[in-house]
């Protein structure tokens, strides 16, 4: 059932994602109002997929590689209504549909196979801690694109209203996100204590999440502080972002500690 | 112009936005760089004393920024208290340092420990703990039928099966079939060499599968744990059996006797539920799959955590207070149609 809601989500989003890419002009009026419904909708099967996936498998549906990444492109378009709803921010779709396909793409390949939970991560917090940390994941990813659709355009639409809306966004994305981020790094501490009585105990999984955390800590403050509304706000943006991937995906083939059962 | 006191000054130096900048970054560089070394080596970084150094000034930068927004800028509230939860963590951490130890306990079922092995010799408990039971579970993976995959050589042909005993199953038009006969968890040789379960615990689980074919039929054993090991006499069809047992929880019956206090009580320990008695926590930590009678737990006294907890809470509430507050939909870009 998981695999016809989650299929049935890509294809909606996939069709959202074509009737963006026609041309203005093109279409008769209307296509705007049809896009948003398509996605609407695929939202709404991507979220029973994860709904249904958590009632088949008896737990929380956040341990698997497939479980994480049906999990991480959910909060990218959650996160993407959030802002919609806030601040109508439409350009949040293009990067949101393109990072929530691509991830979607990888799940559907993937091995999708129940796997009952080791004993470690049978936890009250595995919900909290997880739910969190994609949600932060969500907003951060979106950041990350903003900051390479800075740098791009910077040349061509330098000083511009564009440009600094830009960068409010991105910034609005990090403050958003950063607090889930905060939760989700405390909450899995908070874990750690509780099945093995170390609250940091310096594992490669831990220690990259702190980086990632301080990389952020940085932007806040050159951002709020320093006045960094600039290419190097961007820079540090998608600095985070990739410290953020290689924290989610890259410790556990690079660098195998507590963690690496996943 | 007011020429400000140079006291004023350096203080305001050692607490601003720029040394915190370059503290960061060099955490940031160091941390990485201890997360590349292989484990064991990982400490020379994280307990070093120019580590903690490096530390101490990062929390002495947050303390003079602290101060002096409690002393001149009072109205940042989240602020102070985000950056007074970093130092209350970090102050934490330093208790949990300076007093805080960790050591084991093996127990045999019946055994009583009043005492643990820490890295620096036995410390004493201020009760007696004594394993009353341990058992260990497995998750139901043959629910469906056992995983057996078939290959037939000479007629290149291959099948998955979820195979439930006592049910045929033909292969295909290979002439073979096969058929489950017997399940034993934990496979061994008795002494009159007949095949027995030493336990119900899954440690070496095997297959008995009865073959008929177009030239013999045949009685086969196949193991998960060696699949090379098979044998038949045609082996032209070859079996592999994809049992996978997961442990699903291993848990610790102990008692807790404290006889100084009158107090005597039961208590389960598993893996994320430890026992917490008199500032001791006390964890699951391993097992002998092939002696389960016997338990092996963690023993931790940290007076820090509860700071540390604290500065989470504080810190999470703080973050919220400053950022989210920002996220108001006003000025430029509330409409960001770009």
């Amino acid at each position: 059932m998981t695999e016809i809601f989650l299929k049935a989500g890509f294809v909606l989003y996939a069709a959202a994602a074509f009737f963006i890419a026609i041309p203005p002009g093109v279409l008769k009026r209307g296509s705007e109002k049809l896009t948003q419904a398509l996605l609407s909708s695929g939202f709404a099967f991507h979220t029973c997929a994860i709904a249904f996936r958590w009632h088949a498998a008896g737990r929380p549906p956040f341990a698997s590689m497939y479980e994480s990444l049906v999990l991480f492109s959910w909060a990218i378009i959650a996160v993407y209504f959030a802002f919609t709803f806030l601040y109508r921010a439409s350009i949040l779709r293009v990067p949101g549909l393109i990072l929530a396909l691509c991830l979607m793409t990888a799940a559907l390949f993937g091995d999708s196979a129940v796997k009952p939970l080791v004993p470690a991560l049978q936890s009250r917090w595995i919900g909290i801690h997880v739910i969190t940390y994609f949600i932060g994941y969500g907003a951060l990813s979106l950041a990350f694109m903003l900051g390479v659709l800075y740098i791009v355009s910077k040349r061509r639409a330098a000083g511009t209203e564009q440009l600094r809306s830009l960068d409010v966004l991105m910034y609005r994305l990090v403050i958003f996100g950063f607090p889930f981020l905060t939760v989700g790094m405390t909450t899995g501490s908070a874990w750690a204590d509780a099945a093995w009585g170390t609250y940091w105990g310096w594992d490669p999984k831990e220690t990259c999440s702190l980086i990632t955390w301080l990389v952020y800590i940085v932007y806040l403050h050159m951002r709020i502080l320093c006045g960094w509304k600039d290419t190097r706000a961007a820079w540090l943006c998608i600095f985070g972002f990739l410290a953020t991937l290689f924290t989610f995906i890259g410790v556990n083939f690079i660098l195998p500690g507590l963690h690496s059962y996943q | 112009m007011a020429k400000t006191h140079p006291f004023l000054q350096s203080w305001r130096f050692i607490g601003s936005v720029r040394i915190a900048f370059v503290l960061l970054w060099i955490i940031i560089t160091v941390s990485f760089a201890g997360a590349l070394l292989p484990t064991e080596k990982q400490p020379l970084v994280y307990s070093s004393v120019w580590f903690f150094c490096l530390l101490g000034l990062f929390a002495l930068n947050l303390l003079v920024c602290t101060v002096d927004r409690i002393l001149f800028n009072r109205k940042k509230v989240a602020s102070i208290l985000t950056h007074a939860s970093v130092l209350i963590i970090l102050s934490g951490a330093l208790v949990s340092a300076l007093f805080g130890f960790r050591g084991s306990i093996e127990l045999s079922e019946g055994q009583r420990a009043d005492s643990f092995m820490t890295d620096r010799g036995v410390r004493a408990l201020p009760f007696f703990i004594t394993l009353e039971d341990f058992s260990l579970e497995w998750y139901e993976t043959a629910q469906k039928g056992y995983p057996v995959r078939v290959r037939v050589e000479d007629r290149g042909f291959s099948g998955q099966y979820r195979a439930q005993p006592g049910v045929e199953y033909p292969l295909g038009e290979t002439g073979y079939s096969f058929t489950v006969v017997d399940y034993l968890p934990h496979f061994v040789f008795d002494r009159e060499n007949r095949a027995v379960s030493r336990s119900g615990q899954p440690l070496n689980p095997a297959l008995l599968v009865r073959i008929k074919g177009p030239a013999l039929s045949e009685e086969r054993w196949i193991f998960a744990n060696h699949p090379d090991i098979e044998m038949g006499d045609d082996l032209n069809i070859r079996f592999r059996f994809d049992l996978q047992p997961q442990i699903k929880e291993y848990r610790s019956r102990v008692r807790v006797d404290d006889p100084g206090r009158r107090i005597s009580f039961s208590r389960d320990i598993k893996v994320n539920a430890p026992l917490e008695y008199r500032g001791y926590s006390v964890y699951q930590s391993r097992y002998d799959s092939e002696q389960l009678s016997w338990t092996g737990l963690d023993v931790v006294y940290d007076p820090g955590v509860k700071i540390v907890f604290l500065g989470f809470i504080l810190m999470n509430s703080g973050i919220i207070g400053i950022l989210y507050p920002k996220l108001r939909p006003r000025g430029p870009g509330k409409n960001s149609n770009i």
